[in-house]
């Protein structure tokens, strides 16, 4: 069993990385960075800052790799890892003096959140593309102002690359916990966008 | 990929559920930059070097901190103790103090040993002071009160000049007087205490 096999497993990885085979570390990097990615971004919301996260979690999961046991799947022991890296990165002084003197802006200057709003209906009406292009806007701008634990769920729910179960295991919550959060955000919303005068369905 | 986009609450959603899930999905639908696992792997490699330069540098320092120890004891054992010239050697009389007769030995003012170990005195120096370092004998005291007379006697200690030399040899003054040896007198016996009698013919007797 080599790195470079395609139907080599996870955990057929690990064994390899653990036996000194630097590739198949690399490998795993390449099948996990997104989820891993996506993971940071949840939490801490600025693309520059949740690369810089994944890539620490993945230099403490390569010292870390002789504790892997196997009894989980490597990616949730990884994904653990990075939402405690970014947990940590959330809570640092230095972020927290970084957002006070210039607010919700990473390093390309533009918020954290309105960054990763894109992609415009082109089949549209011009008029119908502006009232949706501001009501996504005003979305955005209100997952913001959600409960860290409810936008926290709700944008881990949103990535498309965890489910329930591992997204159970990095925040420590009960899987009916984190379905719960998941539903309370999307009516957390809902109910604001109707106090900004959008019909409330 | 996971798809955890199915609502809670039915697959149609309304106009304000289908905006939440775009939004959400233009958010967190983000791929890390290119060269990711290079930035990864850059990482790892200070992390493997500090490692092995972390002990280089703990070399050095401990070299340093041995030369640095070597240099300090060098500098202590160069630097000339104050007021210690030399250790006279040669035996002076015997000084003796018993009872009333008082010997005062003859002021001998001995020439001062060489010295047996002497620093190397470097150009440009200030005259230093040669520093012996002949250990000085304990003497052997034998009768701290000196012999049984009548009168207390002084500690009679062989070879005192030895200890506590009549001259201190001062290089500053090659003149000096020698000091006067130290006499005590000896101490006289009380008179006998005489105790009259009682009168016991007085009043009230």
């Amino acid at each position: 069993m080599t790195a470079t096999e395609p139907s080599a497993t996870d955990l057929d990885l690990v064994r390899l990385a653990q036996a000194g085979d630097v590739e198949a570390f690399g490998e795993l990097v390449e099948r996990n960075r997104r989820a891993v990615f996506r993971a940071a971004l949840a939490c801490v919301g600025s693309p520059a800052e949740a690369d810089d996260v994944a890539q620490e979690a993945f230099v403490t999961a390569y010292r870390k790799l002789s504790t892997f046991r196997g009894e989980a799947q490597f990616r949730t022991w990884l994904l653990s890892i990075t939402w405690r890296k970014a947990i940590d990165r959330r809570k640092s002084v230095t972020r927290w003096l970084k957002m006070t003197v210039n607010p919700a802006r990473d390093d390309s200057g533009e918020d954290a959140f309105d960054q990763m709003e894109r992609v415009a209906s082109t089949d549209r009406s011009q008029e119908d593309t502006i009232v949706d292009e501001e009501l996504q806007r005003n979305v955005t701008r209100l997952i913001g102002t959600l409960p860290r634990k409810l936008r926290d769920a709700l944008l881990l729910a949103g990535t498309g690359e965890h489910t329930y179960e591992q997204i159970s295991r990095m925040l420590g919550a009960p899987l009916g916990t984190v379905k719960w959060r998941v539903s309370e955000a999307r009516r957390v919303l809902k109910k604001k966008l109707a106090a900004l005068g959008y019909a409330y369905e | 990929m996971n798809d955890n986009s199915q609502r809670i609450g039915g697959p149609s959603g309304s106009r304000l559920d289908r905006a939440i899930d775009r939004a959400v999905r233009d958010m967190m639908h983000v791929d890390p930059r290119p060269g990711f696992r290079h930035r990864v792997f850059a990482r790892l490699e200070p992390a493997s070097a500090r490692s092995v330069v972390f002990p280089r540098f703990a070399m050095v320092f401990g070299a340093l901190a041995v030369v640095l120890l070597a240099m300090v004891v060098v500098i202590r054992d160069r630097r000339p103790d104050a007021g210690v010239d030399s250790v006279q050697h040669g035996a002076a009389p015997v000084q003796t103090v018993a009872g009333g007769a008082v010997t005062s030995p003859t002021p001998t003012v001995t020439a001062p040993a060489p010295a047996t170990s002497s620093h190397v005195r470097r150009s440009g120096d200030r005259p230093t002071r040669r520093v012996t370092r002949e250990a000085i004998p304990m003497p052997r005291v034998t009768n701290v009160f000196g012999t049984r007379t009548t009168g207390a006697a002084a500690a009679a200690v062989p070879d005192m000049d030895a200890v506590w030399p009549a001259t201190l040899p001062d290089s500053r003054d090659e003149h000096a007087s020698p000091i006067a040896p130290l006499v005590i007198p000896p101490v006289e016996a009380p008179a006998p205490i005489v105790i009259a009698p009682l009168n016991r013919r007085g009043p009230g007797l």
